[in-house]
Protein backbone atom coordinates (compact mmCIF):
# COMPACT_ATOMS: atom_id res chain seq x y z
CA UNK A 1 0.00 0.00 0.00
CA UNK A 2 1.56 3.26 -0.88
CA UNK A 3 0.55 6.38 0.91
CA UNK A 4 -0.24 9.86 -0.91
CA UNK A 5 1.67 12.50 1.77
CA UNK A 6 -0.28 15.21 0.68
CA UNK A 7 -3.71 13.19 1.66
CA UNK A 8 -1.70 13.02 5.04
CA UNK A 9 -0.09 16.00 5.12
CA UNK A 10 -3.82 17.58 4.92
CA UNK A 11 -5.45 15.54 7.59
CA UNK A 12 -2.58 16.04 9.79
CA UNK A 13 -2.85 20.26 9.86
CA UNK A 14 -6.81 20.14 10.30
CA UNK A 15 -6.02 17.90 13.61
CA UNK A 16 -3.33 20.65 14.49
CA UNK A 17 -5.72 23.24 13.74
CA UNK A 18 -8.65 21.93 15.57
CA UNK A 19 -6.22 21.60 18.82
CA UNK A 20 -4.90 25.10 18.70
CA UNK A 21 -8.15 26.62 18.38
CA UNK A 22 -8.56 25.33 22.02
CA UNK A 23 -5.03 26.95 22.88
CA UNK A 24 -6.95 29.62 25.40
CA UNK A 25 -9.16 26.57 26.89
CA UNK A 26 -8.98 26.79 30.49
CA UNK A 27 -7.60 24.32 31.90
CA UNK A 28 -8.72 22.20 35.46
CA UNK A 29 -6.44 21.65 38.11
CA UNK A 30 -6.80 19.64 40.68
CA UNK A 31 -4.48 18.11 43.95
CA UNK A 32 -4.41 14.57 44.93
CA UNK A 33 -3.38 13.98 47.71
CA UNK A 34 -3.76 10.53 47.93
CA UNK A 35 -0.97 10.27 45.72
CA UNK A 36 1.45 12.77 46.73
CA UNK A 37 4.27 12.79 49.14
CA UNK A 38 6.75 14.77 50.43
CA UNK A 39 8.95 14.16 46.87
CA UNK A 40 5.72 14.91 44.63
CA UNK A 41 2.20 16.21 44.07
CA UNK A 42 0.39 14.70 41.92
CA UNK A 43 -2.50 16.82 39.98
CA UNK A 44 -5.50 15.66 38.04
CA UNK A 45 -5.84 18.11 35.15
CA UNK A 46 -9.24 18.66 33.35
CA UNK A 47 -8.64 19.13 29.30
CA UNK A 48 -10.91 20.66 26.95
CA UNK A 49 -10.20 18.54 23.58
CA UNK A 50 -11.22 18.29 19.87
CA UNK A 51 -14.87 17.16 19.18
CA UNK A 52 -16.47 18.52 22.98
CA UNK A 53 -14.47 15.89 24.41
CA UNK A 54 -12.91 16.46 28.02
CA UNK A 55 -9.91 14.42 28.87
CA UNK A 56 -7.98 13.88 32.49
CA UNK A 57 -4.45 13.69 33.01
CA UNK A 58 -2.30 12.89 36.11
CA UNK A 59 0.09 15.67 36.75
CA UNK A 60 3.03 15.09 38.76
CA UNK A 61 5.73 18.35 40.15
CA UNK A 62 8.69 17.51 42.21
CA UNK A 63 9.40 19.04 45.34
CA UNK A 64 11.65 22.16 45.34
CA UNK A 65 12.54 24.96 43.24
CA UNK A 66 12.10 24.32 39.57
CA UNK A 67 11.71 25.02 36.72
CA UNK A 68 12.15 20.96 36.45
CA UNK A 69 12.58 18.79 33.16
CA UNK A 70 9.26 17.15 32.15
CA UNK A 71 8.54 14.00 30.53
CA UNK A 72 5.27 13.39 29.16
CA UNK A 73 4.04 9.73 28.71
CA UNK A 74 1.42 8.76 25.95
CA UNK A 75 -0.52 5.99 27.14
CA UNK A 76 -0.46 2.47 26.16
CA UNK A 77 -3.20 0.48 24.05
CA UNK A 78 -5.37 -0.75 27.30
CA UNK A 79 -8.26 0.75 29.64
CA UNK A 80 -5.96 2.40 32.09
CA UNK A 81 -3.15 4.82 31.76
CA UNK A 82 -2.01 4.97 35.91
CA UNK A 83 -0.53 7.55 37.92
CA UNK A 84 2.74 8.30 36.99
CA UNK A 85 6.17 6.12 38.53
CA UNK A 86 7.90 8.00 41.56
CA UNK A 87 11.13 6.95 39.32
CA UNK A 88 10.37 9.81 37.19
CA UNK A 89 8.19 11.82 39.62
CA UNK A 90 11.31 12.88 42.01
CA UNK A 91 13.29 14.86 39.51
CA UNK A 92 10.82 15.53 36.64
CA UNK A 93 7.12 17.24 36.02
CA UNK A 94 5.55 14.12 34.72
CA UNK A 95 1.78 14.82 32.42
CA UNK A 96 -0.04 11.21 32.04
CA UNK A 97 -2.95 11.37 29.87
CA UNK A 98 -5.94 9.35 29.57
CA UNK A 99 -6.93 9.75 26.12
CA UNK A 100 -10.48 9.41 25.03
CA UNK A 101 -12.06 5.72 25.77
CA UNK A 102 -9.87 5.35 28.57
CA UNK A 103 -10.48 5.25 32.03
CA UNK A 104 -11.00 8.73 33.54
CA UNK A 105 -11.57 10.22 30.00
CA UNK A 106 -14.77 7.96 28.60
CA UNK A 107 -17.91 10.07 29.55
CA UNK A 108 -18.68 10.32 25.65
CA UNK A 109 -16.65 7.23 24.11
CA UNK A 110 -15.66 4.19 25.69
CA UNK A 111 -12.98 2.04 24.01
CA UNK A 112 -13.14 -1.63 23.87
CA UNK A 113 -10.45 -3.67 23.62
CA UNK A 114 -10.23 -5.54 21.11
CA UNK A 115 -11.80 -3.33 19.30
CA UNK A 116 -10.57 0.14 19.17
CA UNK A 117 -7.91 -0.64 16.69
CA UNK A 118 -10.78 -1.17 13.62
CA UNK A 119 -13.86 1.13 15.23
CA UNK A 120 -14.46 3.35 12.73
CA UNK A 121 -11.59 2.46 10.54
CA UNK A 122 -13.58 2.96 7.21
CA UNK A 123 -13.81 6.24 7.93
CA UNK A 124 -10.68 8.64 8.69
CA UNK A 125 -12.31 11.73 10.35
CA UNK A 126 -14.63 9.33 12.87
CA UNK A 127 -11.40 6.82 13.45
CA UNK A 128 -11.07 7.15 17.19
CA UNK A 129 -7.04 7.40 16.70
CA UNK A 130 -7.72 10.81 15.16
CA UNK A 131 -9.27 11.67 18.36
CA UNK A 132 -6.69 10.21 20.23
CA UNK A 133 -3.69 11.88 18.97
CA UNK A 134 -5.70 15.36 19.05
CA UNK A 135 -5.93 14.31 23.33
CA UNK A 136 -2.40 14.14 23.22
CA UNK A 137 -1.42 16.95 21.56
CA UNK A 138 -3.90 19.10 24.02
CA UNK A 139 -2.40 17.19 26.83
CA UNK A 140 1.50 18.18 25.35
CA UNK A 141 0.31 21.82 24.30
CA UNK A 142 -1.08 21.43 28.59
CA UNK A 143 2.53 20.59 29.76
CA UNK A 144 4.27 23.31 28.06
CA UNK A 145 1.78 25.59 29.44
CA UNK A 146 3.42 24.92 33.06
CA UNK A 147 5.48 27.43 34.67
CA UNK A 148 7.04 24.83 36.68
CA UNK A 149 8.15 23.24 33.63
CA UNK A 150 11.63 23.61 31.86
CA UNK A 151 10.69 24.04 28.33
CA UNK A 152 13.93 23.75 26.80
CA UNK A 153 13.89 20.20 28.13
CA UNK A 154 11.07 18.17 27.93
CA UNK A 155 10.81 14.39 25.98
CA UNK A 156 8.15 12.55 25.10
CA UNK A 157 7.64 8.87 26.18
CA UNK A 158 5.74 6.20 25.38
CA UNK A 159 5.31 2.95 23.13
CA UNK A 160 4.23 2.49 19.52
CA UNK A 161 3.21 5.82 17.15
CA UNK A 162 1.80 8.50 19.51
CA UNK A 163 5.02 9.64 20.83
CA UNK A 164 6.36 10.06 17.34
CA UNK A 165 2.96 11.72 16.03
CA UNK A 166 3.71 14.17 19.00
CA UNK A 167 6.98 14.58 18.20
CA UNK A 168 6.75 15.30 14.98
CA UNK A 169 3.71 18.00 15.56
CA UNK A 170 5.57 19.49 18.25
CA UNK A 171 9.26 19.66 17.33
CA UNK A 172 9.39 21.90 21.27
CA UNK A 173 10.27 18.41 21.96
CA UNK A 174 13.88 18.03 23.08
CA UNK A 175 13.85 14.24 23.10
CA UNK A 176 11.15 11.22 22.02
CA UNK A 177 11.34 7.49 23.20
CA UNK A 178 9.25 5.33 21.92
CA UNK A 179 9.39 1.24 21.57
CA UNK A 180 7.35 -1.52 19.42
CA UNK A 181 5.35 -3.18 18.96
CA UNK A 182 4.01 -0.52 16.17
CA UNK A 183 -0.04 -0.72 15.03
CA UNK A 184 0.36 1.37 12.02
CA UNK A 185 3.54 -0.14 10.30
CA UNK A 186 1.84 -1.48 6.98
CA UNK A 187 0.03 -4.11 9.54
CA UNK A 188 -2.06 -6.09 6.62
CA UNK A 189 1.16 -7.08 5.24
CA UNK A 190 2.50 -8.40 8.65
CA UNK A 191 -0.83 -10.57 9.24
CA UNK A 192 -0.09 -14.54 9.54
CA UNK A 193 -2.11 -17.66 11.70
CA UNK A 194 -0.22 -16.78 14.94
CA UNK A 195 -0.76 -12.77 14.70
CA UNK A 196 -1.96 -11.99 18.22
CA UNK A 197 -4.00 -9.24 19.76
CA UNK A 198 -4.27 -6.23 18.96
CA UNK A 199 -3.00 -7.04 15.61
CA UNK A 200 -5.39 -9.97 15.27
CA UNK A 201 -7.87 -7.04 15.11
CA UNK A 202 -7.37 -6.51 12.12
CA UNK A 203 -7.15 -10.11 10.82
CA UNK A 204 -10.85 -9.99 12.23
CA UNK A 205 -11.64 -7.30 10.36
CA UNK A 206 -10.78 -8.62 7.11
CA UNK A 207 -12.70 -11.76 7.81
CA UNK A 208 -15.93 -10.38 8.34
CA UNK A 209 -15.33 -7.87 5.42
CA UNK A 210 -12.72 -8.75 3.15
CA UNK A 211 -13.61 -5.54 1.24
CA UNK A 212 -12.79 -3.21 4.26
CA UNK A 213 -9.24 -3.53 3.51
CA UNK A 214 -9.13 -0.77 1.00
CA UNK A 215 -10.45 2.07 2.89
CA UNK A 216 -8.76 0.51 5.94
CA UNK A 217 -4.86 0.54 4.79
CA UNK A 218 -6.20 4.67 3.64
CA UNK A 219 -6.86 5.19 7.09
CA UNK A 220 -4.44 3.19 8.51
CA UNK A 221 -1.69 4.98 6.11
CA UNK A 222 -2.29 8.37 7.83
CA UNK A 223 -0.93 7.10 11.06
CA UNK A 224 2.35 5.62 9.42
CA UNK A 225 5.31 5.69 11.20
CA UNK A 226 6.78 6.66 8.46
CA UNK A 227 4.90 9.88 7.86
CA UNK A 228 5.68 11.54 11.07
CA UNK A 229 9.30 10.31 11.78
CA UNK A 230 10.15 12.38 8.81
CA UNK A 231 8.73 15.45 10.38
CA UNK A 232 10.81 14.57 13.47
CA UNK A 233 13.95 16.46 14.43
CA UNK A 234 13.92 15.81 18.01
CA UNK A 235 16.77 13.67 19.31
CA UNK A 236 14.87 10.17 18.81
CA UNK A 237 15.39 6.98 20.15
CA UNK A 238 13.94 3.16 19.25
CA UNK A 239 13.48 0.11 20.99
CA UNK A 240 12.77 -2.86 20.02
CA UNK A 241 13.04 -6.76 19.41
CA UNK A 242 16.24 -8.17 17.63
CA UNK A 243 13.35 -9.38 15.51
CA UNK A 244 12.65 -5.96 14.51
CA UNK A 245 15.74 -3.88 14.08
CA UNK A 246 15.39 -3.65 10.25
CA UNK A 247 12.40 -2.31 10.86
CA UNK A 248 13.01 0.28 13.16
CA UNK A 249 16.64 1.32 11.31
CA UNK A 250 14.38 2.03 8.21
CA UNK A 251 12.09 4.92 10.10
CA UNK A 252 15.33 5.56 12.25
CA UNK A 253 16.58 6.82 9.07
CA UNK A 254 13.76 8.81 8.36
CA UNK A 255 14.32 11.34 11.32
CA UNK A 256 15.74 14.87 10.82
CA UNK A 257 17.53 14.74 14.04
CA UNK A 258 20.00 12.43 15.94
CA UNK A 259 18.66 8.99 16.17
CA UNK A 260 19.96 6.05 17.91
CA UNK A 261 18.38 2.11 17.99
CA UNK A 262 18.49 -0.23 21.51
CA UNK A 263 18.03 -3.91 20.88
CA UNK A 264 16.14 -5.31 23.31
CA UNK A 265 17.77 -7.98 25.56
CA UNK A 266 14.70 -9.49 26.50
CA UNK A 267 15.15 -9.00 30.34
CA UNK A 268 13.07 -6.57 31.43
CA UNK A 269 15.62 -4.95 33.85
CA UNK A 270 18.29 -4.10 31.48
CA UNK A 271 15.94 -2.87 29.20
CA UNK A 272 13.82 -0.78 31.17
CA UNK A 273 17.08 0.71 32.98
CA UNK A 274 18.35 1.31 29.66
CA UNK A 275 15.92 3.60 28.38
CA UNK A 276 15.37 5.09 32.55
CA UNK A 277 19.26 6.32 32.11
CA UNK A 278 18.88 7.49 28.48
CA UNK A 279 16.42 9.63 29.00
CA UNK A 280 17.58 11.34 32.07
CA UNK A 281 20.57 12.13 30.51
CA UNK A 282 19.02 13.86 27.82
CA UNK A 283 17.00 15.76 29.66
CA UNK A 284 19.59 17.20 32.04
CA UNK A 285 19.51 21.03 31.81
CA UNK B 1 29.43 -6.22 52.17
CA UNK B 2 26.84 -8.94 52.73
CA UNK B 3 25.76 -10.59 49.31
CA UNK B 4 21.75 -10.47 49.56
CA UNK B 5 20.01 -13.61 48.95
CA UNK B 6 16.22 -12.71 48.28
CA UNK B 7 15.43 -16.91 48.80
CA UNK B 8 16.47 -16.15 52.58
CA UNK B 9 13.92 -13.20 53.12
CA UNK B 10 10.86 -13.90 55.63
CA UNK B 11 7.74 -12.71 55.60
CA UNK B 12 5.72 -11.08 57.82
CA UNK B 13 2.20 -12.80 56.61
CA UNK B 14 0.06 -13.94 59.63
CA UNK B 15 -2.71 -16.62 59.16
CA UNK B 16 -5.66 -15.54 61.13
CA UNK B 17 -6.91 -18.67 62.99
CA UNK B 18 -10.50 -17.89 61.59
CA UNK B 19 -8.48 -18.31 58.01
CA UNK B 20 -10.20 -21.41 56.82
CA UNK B 21 -13.88 -20.48 58.14
CA UNK B 22 -13.65 -17.00 56.74
CA UNK B 23 -12.93 -18.38 53.19
CA UNK B 24 -15.01 -21.55 53.61
CA UNK B 25 -17.89 -19.09 54.49
CA UNK B 26 -17.06 -17.24 51.52
CA UNK B 27 -17.19 -19.84 49.09
CA UNK B 28 -20.35 -21.71 50.22
CA UNK B 29 -21.81 -18.39 49.66
CA UNK B 30 -20.60 -18.19 46.35
CA UNK B 31 -21.16 -22.01 45.50
CA UNK B 32 -24.74 -20.92 46.09
CA UNK B 33 -25.05 -18.81 43.50
CA UNK B 34 -26.32 -20.58 40.17
CA UNK B 35 -23.86 -19.63 37.50
CA UNK B 36 -26.80 -18.50 35.02
CA UNK B 37 -23.98 -18.79 32.19
CA UNK B 38 -25.18 -17.19 29.10
CA UNK B 39 -22.79 -17.79 26.11
CA UNK B 40 -22.69 -15.41 22.44
CA UNK B 41 -20.92 -16.99 19.33
CA UNK B 42 -18.67 -14.08 18.18
CA UNK B 43 -18.72 -14.30 14.54
CA UNK B 44 -16.09 -11.63 13.88
CA UNK B 45 -13.39 -12.72 16.07
CA UNK B 46 -13.63 -16.44 15.18
CA UNK B 47 -11.42 -18.25 12.64
CA UNK B 48 -11.67 -21.57 10.80
CA UNK B 49 -9.99 -23.00 13.53
CA UNK B 50 -11.41 -21.29 16.88
CA UNK B 51 -14.56 -20.23 17.99
CA UNK B 52 -14.95 -17.47 20.13
CA UNK B 53 -17.77 -16.51 22.48
CA UNK B 54 -18.93 -14.00 24.89
CA UNK B 55 -19.53 -15.65 28.33
CA UNK B 56 -21.65 -13.87 31.45
CA UNK B 57 -22.18 -15.69 34.58
CA UNK B 58 -23.28 -14.95 38.01
CA UNK B 59 -20.79 -14.55 40.69
CA UNK B 60 -20.52 -13.47 44.56
CA UNK B 61 -23.07 -10.95 45.68
CA UNK B 62 -25.10 -11.68 42.31
CA UNK B 63 -22.69 -9.60 40.07
CA UNK B 64 -22.94 -10.24 36.30
CA UNK B 65 -19.02 -11.23 35.28
CA UNK B 66 -17.58 -11.39 31.62
CA UNK B 67 -14.86 -13.81 29.86
CA UNK B 68 -13.79 -15.09 26.82
CA UNK B 69 -14.26 -18.27 25.71
CA UNK B 70 -12.17 -19.73 22.66
CA UNK B 71 -12.55 -23.19 21.64
CA UNK B 72 -10.49 -25.50 18.67
CA UNK B 73 -13.23 -25.96 16.05
CA UNK B 74 -15.34 -29.78 17.01
CA UNK B 75 -16.74 -30.92 19.72
CA UNK B 76 -13.97 -31.85 21.89
CA UNK B 77 -13.37 -33.43 24.82
CA UNK B 78 -10.53 -30.30 24.94
CA UNK B 79 -8.11 -29.67 27.91
CA UNK B 80 -9.50 -26.48 30.03
CA UNK B 81 -7.54 -23.79 30.84
CA UNK B 82 -8.73 -20.74 32.72
CA UNK B 83 -6.38 -17.56 31.78
CA UNK B 84 -6.70 -14.94 34.31
CA UNK B 85 -6.12 -10.97 34.04
CA UNK B 86 -2.90 -8.99 34.94
CA UNK B 87 -4.00 -5.41 37.08
CA UNK B 88 -4.14 -2.98 34.91
CA UNK B 89 -4.23 -4.63 31.65
CA UNK B 90 -7.66 -5.98 29.96
CA UNK B 91 -8.45 -9.56 30.16
CA UNK B 92 -7.12 -11.59 27.00
CA UNK B 93 -9.01 -12.96 24.31
CA UNK B 94 -7.28 -16.14 24.21
CA UNK B 95 -7.33 -16.98 21.00
CA UNK B 96 -3.59 -18.14 20.64
CA UNK B 97 -4.19 -20.62 23.66
CA UNK B 98 -7.36 -22.42 21.46
CA UNK B 99 -4.79 -22.24 18.35
CA UNK B 100 -2.55 -24.40 21.02
CA UNK B 101 -5.46 -26.83 21.64
CA UNK B 102 -6.94 -25.91 24.71
CA UNK B 103 -10.30 -24.41 25.52
CA UNK B 104 -9.69 -21.43 27.73
CA UNK B 105 -11.92 -18.89 29.13
CA UNK B 106 -10.41 -15.36 29.57
CA UNK B 107 -11.87 -13.96 32.75
CA UNK B 108 -12.62 -10.15 33.55
CA UNK B 109 -13.27 -10.06 37.22
CA UNK B 110 -15.62 -7.66 38.98
CA UNK B 111 -14.02 -4.28 38.03
CA UNK B 112 -12.51 -5.09 34.60
CA UNK B 113 -14.23 -3.44 31.24
CA UNK B 114 -17.52 -5.31 30.64
CA UNK B 115 -17.90 -6.33 34.36
CA UNK B 116 -17.39 -3.09 35.81
CA UNK B 117 -21.01 -2.01 36.06
CA UNK B 118 -22.10 -2.69 39.61
CA UNK B 119 -18.32 -2.27 40.95
CA UNK B 120 -15.62 -0.20 39.66
CA UNK B 121 -13.16 0.84 41.92
CA UNK B 122 -10.66 2.18 39.44
CA UNK B 123 -7.19 1.31 38.62
CA UNK B 124 -5.31 3.23 40.83
CA UNK B 125 -8.06 1.78 43.33
CA UNK B 126 -9.12 -1.83 43.38
CA UNK B 127 -5.85 -3.00 45.48
CA UNK B 128 -7.13 -0.18 48.18
CA UNK B 129 -10.82 -0.55 48.18
CA UNK B 130 -12.19 -0.93 51.57
CA UNK B 131 -9.00 -2.00 52.57
CA UNK B 132 -9.64 -2.43 56.66
CA UNK B 133 -12.62 -4.36 56.09
CA UNK B 134 -12.41 -7.88 55.18
CA UNK B 135 -15.68 -8.33 54.40
CA UNK B 136 -15.91 -5.54 52.07
CA UNK B 137 -12.22 -5.30 50.37
CA UNK B 138 -12.41 -5.14 46.79
CA UNK B 139 -10.68 -8.28 45.81
CA UNK B 140 -13.48 -10.41 48.02
CA UNK B 141 -15.99 -10.48 45.12
CA UNK B 142 -12.90 -10.41 42.57
CA UNK B 143 -11.45 -13.66 43.78
CA UNK B 144 -14.84 -15.77 43.89
CA UNK B 145 -15.08 -14.54 40.23
CA UNK B 146 -11.56 -16.53 39.33
CA UNK B 147 -12.67 -18.92 41.63
CA UNK B 148 -16.32 -19.29 39.40
CA UNK B 149 -14.73 -18.52 36.08
CA UNK B 150 -12.81 -21.94 36.70
CA UNK B 151 -16.23 -23.95 37.96
CA UNK B 152 -17.69 -22.58 35.14
CA UNK B 153 -14.77 -24.24 32.95
CA UNK B 154 -15.07 -27.11 34.46
CA UNK B 155 -19.57 -27.09 33.64
CA UNK B 156 -19.01 -26.76 29.86
CA UNK B 157 -19.71 -29.94 28.04
CA UNK B 158 -16.46 -30.22 25.82
CA UNK B 159 -14.14 -29.57 28.37
CA UNK B 160 -12.40 -32.81 29.67
CA UNK B 161 -12.60 -31.91 33.41
CA UNK B 162 -9.65 -34.32 34.26
CA UNK B 163 -7.35 -31.90 32.53
CA UNK B 164 -7.95 -28.58 33.77
CA UNK B 165 -5.15 -25.90 34.12
CA UNK B 166 -4.85 -22.22 35.25
CA UNK B 167 -2.29 -19.33 34.26
CA UNK B 168 -1.59 -16.09 34.58
CA UNK B 169 0.97 -13.48 35.23
CA UNK B 170 1.29 -10.69 38.03
CA UNK B 171 -2.17 -10.69 39.18
CA UNK B 172 -2.93 -13.25 37.03
CA UNK B 173 -0.49 -15.24 38.86
CA UNK B 174 -1.91 -14.57 42.73
CA UNK B 175 -5.06 -15.59 41.12
CA UNK B 176 -3.92 -18.25 39.83
CA UNK B 177 -2.43 -19.66 43.07
CA UNK B 178 -5.70 -18.84 44.77
CA UNK B 179 -7.38 -21.25 42.45
CA UNK B 180 -4.82 -24.27 42.80
CA UNK B 181 -5.67 -23.45 46.60
CA UNK B 182 -9.68 -23.46 46.25
CA UNK B 183 -9.27 -26.19 43.90
CA UNK B 184 -6.68 -28.17 44.37
CA UNK B 185 -8.73 -31.63 43.71
CA UNK B 186 -9.30 -30.18 39.92
CA UNK B 187 -6.58 -28.82 38.91
CA UNK B 188 -4.20 -30.95 37.19
CA UNK B 189 -1.60 -27.89 36.04
CA UNK B 190 -0.84 -24.81 37.13
CA UNK B 191 0.93 -21.87 35.98
CA UNK B 192 1.79 -18.49 37.90
CA UNK B 193 4.11 -16.16 36.88
CA UNK B 194 5.67 -13.22 38.69
CA UNK B 195 2.99 -13.27 41.13
CA UNK B 196 1.48 -10.20 42.78
CA UNK B 197 -0.74 -10.07 46.33
CA UNK B 198 2.00 -12.18 48.41
CA UNK B 199 3.09 -10.72 51.39
CA UNK B 200 1.27 -7.64 50.33
CA UNK B 201 2.48 -5.02 53.40
CA UNK B 202 6.05 -6.36 53.01
CA UNK B 203 5.74 -6.00 48.96
CA UNK B 204 5.04 -2.31 49.99
CA UNK B 205 7.89 -1.80 51.64
CA UNK B 206 10.13 -3.27 49.23
CA UNK B 207 8.99 -1.07 46.55
CA UNK B 208 7.79 2.30 45.15
CA UNK B 209 6.23 1.00 41.92
CA UNK B 210 2.47 0.61 41.38
CA UNK B 211 0.54 -1.29 42.22
CA UNK B 212 1.98 -1.91 45.13
CA UNK B 213 2.79 1.87 45.82
CA UNK B 214 -1.34 2.62 45.95
CA UNK B 215 -0.63 1.05 49.76
CA UNK B 216 2.55 3.09 50.58
CA UNK B 217 0.26 6.46 49.04
CA UNK B 218 -2.92 5.19 51.57
CA UNK B 219 -0.13 4.47 54.74
CA UNK B 220 1.21 8.07 53.85
CA UNK B 221 -2.26 9.62 54.12
CA UNK B 222 -3.69 7.52 56.67
CA UNK B 223 -0.80 5.89 59.17
CA UNK B 224 -3.23 5.56 61.80
CA UNK B 225 -4.93 2.22 59.75
CA UNK B 226 -1.54 0.61 59.65
CA UNK B 227 -2.75 -2.20 61.98
CA UNK B 228 -6.40 -2.43 60.37
CA UNK B 229 -4.60 -2.76 56.79
CA UNK B 230 -2.61 -5.38 58.06
CA UNK B 231 -5.22 -7.67 59.57
CA UNK B 232 -7.48 -7.37 56.80
CA UNK B 233 -4.91 -8.57 53.94
CA UNK B 234 -3.99 -11.32 56.19
CA UNK B 235 -7.25 -12.58 55.35
CA UNK B 236 -6.03 -11.79 51.17
CA UNK B 237 -2.90 -13.14 50.80
CA UNK B 238 -1.58 -15.25 48.97
CA UNK B 239 0.79 -16.40 51.30
CA UNK B 240 -1.94 -18.09 53.46
CA UNK B 241 -3.55 -20.14 50.77
CA UNK B 242 -0.30 -21.34 49.26
CA UNK B 243 0.37 -24.49 51.87
CA UNK B 244 -3.80 -25.76 50.22
CA UNK B 245 -1.64 -25.65 46.49
CA UNK B 246 -1.08 -29.80 45.54
CA UNK B 247 -0.98 -29.88 41.94
CA UNK B 248 1.79 -29.16 39.86
CA UNK B 249 2.91 -25.87 39.64
CA UNK B 250 5.55 -23.60 38.20
CA UNK B 251 6.84 -20.15 39.12
CA UNK B 252 8.91 -17.81 37.72
CA UNK B 253 10.27 -14.88 38.57
CA UNK B 254 12.51 -11.71 38.01
CA UNK B 255 15.05 -11.18 40.37
CA UNK B 256 15.11 -7.22 39.75
CA UNK B 257 11.52 -7.32 39.68
CA UNK B 258 9.98 -3.82 40.76
CA UNK B 259 6.66 -4.34 40.38
CA UNK B 260 5.95 -7.75 42.33
CA UNK B 261 9.87 -8.19 44.70
CA UNK B 262 11.01 -11.40 43.96
CA UNK B 263 11.57 -12.10 47.60
CA UNK B 264 8.00 -12.54 48.39
CA UNK B 265 7.59 -15.19 45.29
CA UNK B 266 9.94 -16.97 47.01
CA UNK B 267 8.38 -16.84 50.01
CA UNK B 268 4.95 -18.14 48.25
CA UNK B 269 6.91 -20.80 46.40
CA UNK B 270 8.47 -22.15 50.01
CA UNK B 271 5.19 -22.83 51.19
CA UNK B 272 3.26 -24.35 48.44
CA UNK B 273 2.48 -28.06 49.45
CA UNK B 274 2.63 -29.60 45.98
CA UNK B 275 5.27 -32.64 45.44
CA UNK B 276 5.80 -31.08 41.59
CA UNK B 277 6.46 -27.81 41.89
CA UNK B 278 8.84 -25.76 40.08
CA UNK B 279 10.58 -22.28 40.36
CA UNK B 280 12.57 -20.67 37.73
CA UNK B 281 14.34 -17.10 38.26
CA UNK B 282 16.11 -15.00 35.67
CA UNK B 283 18.85 -12.55 36.52
CA UNK B 284 18.37 -9.33 35.30
CA UNK B 285 14.61 -9.59 34.54
CA UNK B 286 12.08 -7.48 36.12
CA UNK B 287 8.28 -8.06 35.60
CA UNK B 288 8.65 -9.93 32.53
CA UNK B 289 9.81 -13.10 34.85
CA UNK B 290 12.08 -14.21 32.01
CA UNK B 291 9.04 -14.47 29.44
CA UNK B 292 11.66 -13.20 26.77
CA UNK B 293 14.27 -15.20 27.28
CA UNK B 294 12.77 -18.88 27.42
CA UNK B 295 10.15 -18.64 30.54
CA UNK B 296 7.27 -18.44 28.10
CA UNK B 297 8.10 -21.83 26.41
CA UNK B 298 8.80 -23.50 29.46
CA UNK B 299 5.83 -22.57 30.61
CA UNK B 300 3.44 -23.75 27.69
CA UNK B 301 5.64 -27.01 27.46
CA UNK B 302 4.88 -27.50 31.25
CA UNK B 303 1.04 -27.29 30.57
CA UNK B 304 1.14 -29.15 27.55
CA UNK B 305 2.68 -32.11 28.88
CA UNK B 306 -0.45 -32.22 31.68
CA UNK B 307 -2.94 -31.22 29.84
CA UNK B 308 -1.85 -32.57 26.63
CA UNK B 309 -3.80 -30.47 24.03
CA UNK B 310 -3.56 -30.93 20.15
CA UNK B 311 -2.98 -27.50 18.74
CA UNK B 312 -4.95 -26.78 15.38
CA UNK B 313 -2.40 -23.97 13.46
Amino acid sequence: MTFNSSNADKYWKEVDSEVRELSNSKIGIQKISLHSNESSTVYGLSIESVGGFNIFAYYSVPSGKGPFPAIFMTPSYQSVTGVPPLNRRKSHVVLAVCVRGQRLSDSKYKSNFPGLLTDNINNPMKYPFRGISADCLRAADALFSMNEVDTSNVGVAGIGELPLIVAALRPKFKVVMTETPFLFNEPFNRLNAKTDYPQEEYADLLREDPEALGSAQKTVALFSPQIHCKMISSITRFSCSNSEVEDAKALANLIKGESSIYTKSGKGFTDKSSGEDWLESKLKP
Amino acid sequence: MVNYQPENWVSSVERPDDFDDFWGGILEQAEKTPLETELTFIEMRSTPEVDVYDIRYTSYDGIRIAAWYCKPKGTGAFPGLLHLPGYVSEPTLPKSLARAGYAVIGAAPRGKLRSNQIFNPGYPGLLTHNITSKDSYGYLGFYMDAIRAFDLLNEIPEVDSKRLGVRGDSQGGALTLLTAALRSEKVAAAAAGCPYLCSMMDAASLTDSYPYQEINDYLYNYPHEENAIRNCLNYFDIQNFAKQIKSPIIVNLGLKDDVCPPETGFALFDEISSGEKFLYTYEDCAHDAGQFVGQAEITNAFLAERLNPEPVV
